[in-house]
């Protein structure tokens, strides 16, 4: 159900509403006093359901960095574990409240949904409502904003946290949807300036030829088994923002324009994707399987193309050396993630070596693409939600991410030879993980990175 | 050799290859083709190197394991995946018969594979896509050519729906396996007993003074 290959079913929970089968129905008591922040999680919790009741785990919270939120949570029966979108940012508590769960079927669907409901509850009742009374501010806090989103955000709000957490957005309120406006413009601009000319074929230099060949090869070949992207105006969208991307020319200083010390490199297209997803979500409902833009406007989706374009720049200004000339910043968090390995679980290290296995022959791609390649897309999602937390601090982070994500399978390791190893790691066995699974890596990530740090000495 | 049951993991020789060429030319879907029979239409861009290996019997009745590295078309994955011509004894160079760029890039691929590998390697030469017939930009004159020019093995492919995919890697293992065996037999003579064919190491094929034997052009059957 979860499995990323058949069409990402997880990315239905993105706005689940026409995904469900019938009207959820929460009764008075089900519902419990929220006092003010009940409204917004009628909506939420019912998307949420929606998604829940396409056969999605919840998540169990094991990644939080805010341990107060999580109480024991007790694992679910085997079958209602499956990966959601929908329920990104939820710490399930449910144990506590199975009982109470179990009272509500009559009002939901039999049994299993009766459980998830609590859970999605207890999402709803306190996550959501730090997320509302934070972005509710004039001026959004943005440490705080950042803590919160790094154990998930609620679906709804993830464009607009991302937004803020990218810093595309502005923490002022007041000044948001004039610079949305005007960032909106800009693109807008940019693409008869760059993409239309050399769409034409006019005027073109060699390097911009030779750029949107690539793009034009690469883009029919990007989330292959989402049909989303595979719609035509979706499809040009992703060509413009990279081909834009890998030719336009930046400010050096005052009237100096140059172009970005990296052009588009193969890659970078798949980083775009979760933008294009999470971005649409804000106009497209139900789930993503069913998405078709030809409702959409062409001013709506030019203004979806411009957010996704100026938010993959601010995520790309941060790791700017993964795609310039031998790629120095992949090879740095390739060899830190190595060291980290080494730090962590020795035996493990020295068995790859053993083998004969670098580092580089499969974590290259993990680094390249940020882990998306190797993980169902909805769960990429809520991975990129702590990814946009960490903010300055993404490209040290990620080498702790990847350790945790190989040492998720250290028992097994240890037990390959070299070509059973390297195709276990070219293609991981994550088709069946959920939220849980990826929070579990976030967390011991974090905390290795906790122990570690002021120890710099462990990379050298 | 006949009748003898062998696992994955009982071969006489071990040979490292390499896939490469622009991107988007279908090295994977060649690779997949080959070594699982299946073909996707919208295969993901490769990012640094993908791998997989096969098994072929060779006609003396030698079990021959083929590693194959499949690398990223792009120019700038070059400075990475120059590190997988590190032993490899053959390499399939593919262009794209539809997109005439990609013929046009051969010589850079070969440049680099003379920087890059060694020097006596057994190269062959890929037109893929031949299903494509309308759209060709390519001629197989073109391409057996400059595959006569260059002294490479040639052979036009479709990995859509097959067609000569297995014969172009099977060539190139034979040829290899050719030259290790002669080159083994050349260094037993005078001695007594014939060594075993090494097992479970790439074997570089270093003289350079001998130059690969029946480098012909061939033209897609």
């Amino acid at each position: 159900m979860s499995d990323g290959a058949a069409g990402f079913p997880g990315v239905r929970s993105l706005f689940g509403r026409g995904g469900f089968p019938g009207t959820v129905k929460l009764s008075r008591k089900a519902r419990g006093a929220e006092g003010e922040a009940q409204q917004p999680d009628d909506a939420e919790l019912q998307r949420g359901v929606a998604a829940l009741a396409l056969g999605e785990r919840p998540s169990s919270g094991s990644g939080r960095r805010q341990m107060e939120a999580v109480s024991s949570s007790s694992p679910l029966p085997q079958q209602q574990q499956a990966s959601s979108l929908g329920a990104s940012g939820s710490s399930s508590r449910s144990g506590s409240s199975q009982d109470e769960a179990a009272g509500q079927q009559q009002h939901v669907q039999p049994e299993r949904e009766g459980v998830q409901v609590a859970m999605l509850r207890s999402m709803s009742n306190t996550r959501i409502a730090k997320f509302n009374r934070l972005l509710g501010e004039q001026v959004v806090e943005l440490d705080a904003l950042r803590e919160l989103s790094w154990s998930g955000i609620p679906p709804t709000l993830r464009p607009t946290c991302w937004r803020l957490l990218l810093g595309y957005l502005p923490p002022n309120r007041e000044r948001r949807e004039q610079i949305l406006a005007r960032k909106r413009r800009e693109y807008r601009d940019m693409v008869p300036d760059y993409y239309d000319l050399a769409a034409s074929g006019a005027e073109q230099s060699g390097e911009e030829l030779g750029a949107l060949r690539q793009v034009a090869v690469d883009v029919p070949r990007t989330a292959p088994g989402v049909p989303f992207f595979h719609q035509p105006q979706v499809q040009k969208s992703l060509e413009r923002i990279l081909y834009i991307w890998g030719i336009r020319r930046v400010p050096l200083c005052w009237l100096i324009l140059v172009h970005p010390a990296s052009g588009y490199v193969q890659g970078i297209n798949d980083l775009v994707t979760p933008f294009m997803a999470v971005f649409m979500s804000e106009h497209l409902q139900g789930p993503m399987d069913g998405w078709s833009v030809d409702g959409c406007s062409e001013e709506l989706l030019l203004d979806v193309e411009a957010d996704c374009y100026w938010c993959l720049c601010k995520l790309l200004d941060g790791i700017q050396d993964h795609y310039t000339y031998a790629q120095p910043g992949i090879q740095r968090t390739v060899f830190h993630t190595q060291e980290l390995v080494r730090r962590v679980e020795e035996p493990v290290a020295s068995h790859l070596e053993k083998e004969g296995l670098q580092f580089i022959q499969f974590a290259f791609r993990w680094v390249n693409c940020l882990l998306l390649r190797e993980v169902p897309f909805p769960l990429a999602v809520r991975l990129w939600d702590t990814y946009l937390a960490e903010g300055s601090q993404l490209k040290e982070f990620l080498a702790y991410t990847l350790a945790a994500f190989l040492l998720s399978w250290s028992a097994q390791l240890r037990q390959l030879e070299f070509q059973e190893l390297i195709m276990f790691l070219q293609k991981p066995p994550t088709s069946a993980w959920g939220e849980k699974d990826i929070e579990l890596v976030l967390s011991r990530a974090y905390m290795w990175r906790a122990s570690f740090q002021g120890a710099a000495s462990h990379f050298s | 050799m006949a009748g003898r049951s062998r696992s994955d993991d009982d071969y006489d020789l071990l040979m490292k290859v390499v896939l490469i060429g622009d991107s988007g030319v279908g090295k994977t879907n060649c690779l997949s083709r080959f070594c699982r029979n299946e073909f996707q239409t919208n295969s993901k861009p490769t990012i640094g190197v993908e791998f997989a290996t096969k098994q072929l019997s060779m006609d003396n009745g030698d079990l021959v394991k083929c590693q194959i590295w499949d690398t990223a078309g792009q120019e700038r994955y070059r400075a990475i995946t120059n590190a997988y011509y590190r032993g490899a004894v053959g390499a399939l160079l593919v262009y794209d018969v539809t997109r005439h760029k990609t013929f046009e890039s051969i010589e850079r691929w070969l440049r680099e594979l003379r920087e890059h590998a060694s020097a006596d390697m057994v190269v062959m030469l890929v037109g893929n896509k031949t299903d494509l017939q309308e759209q060709r930009e390519v001629s197989v004159q073109d391409g057996q050519d400059i595959a006569k020019r260059e002294g490479l093995l040639f052979l036009e492919t479709s990995a859509l729906d097959g067609s000569n995919v297995e014969e172009a890697f099977t060539r190139v293992a034979t040829e290899i396996h050719g030259i290790v065996r002669k080159r083994r037999l050349e260094s037993q003579q005078g001695e007594e007993e014939p060594a075993p064919m090494p097992r479970g190491i790439s074997i570089p094929i270093t003289a350079a003074q001998e130059q690969q034997p029946a480098q012909q052009s061939r033209c897609c059957s």
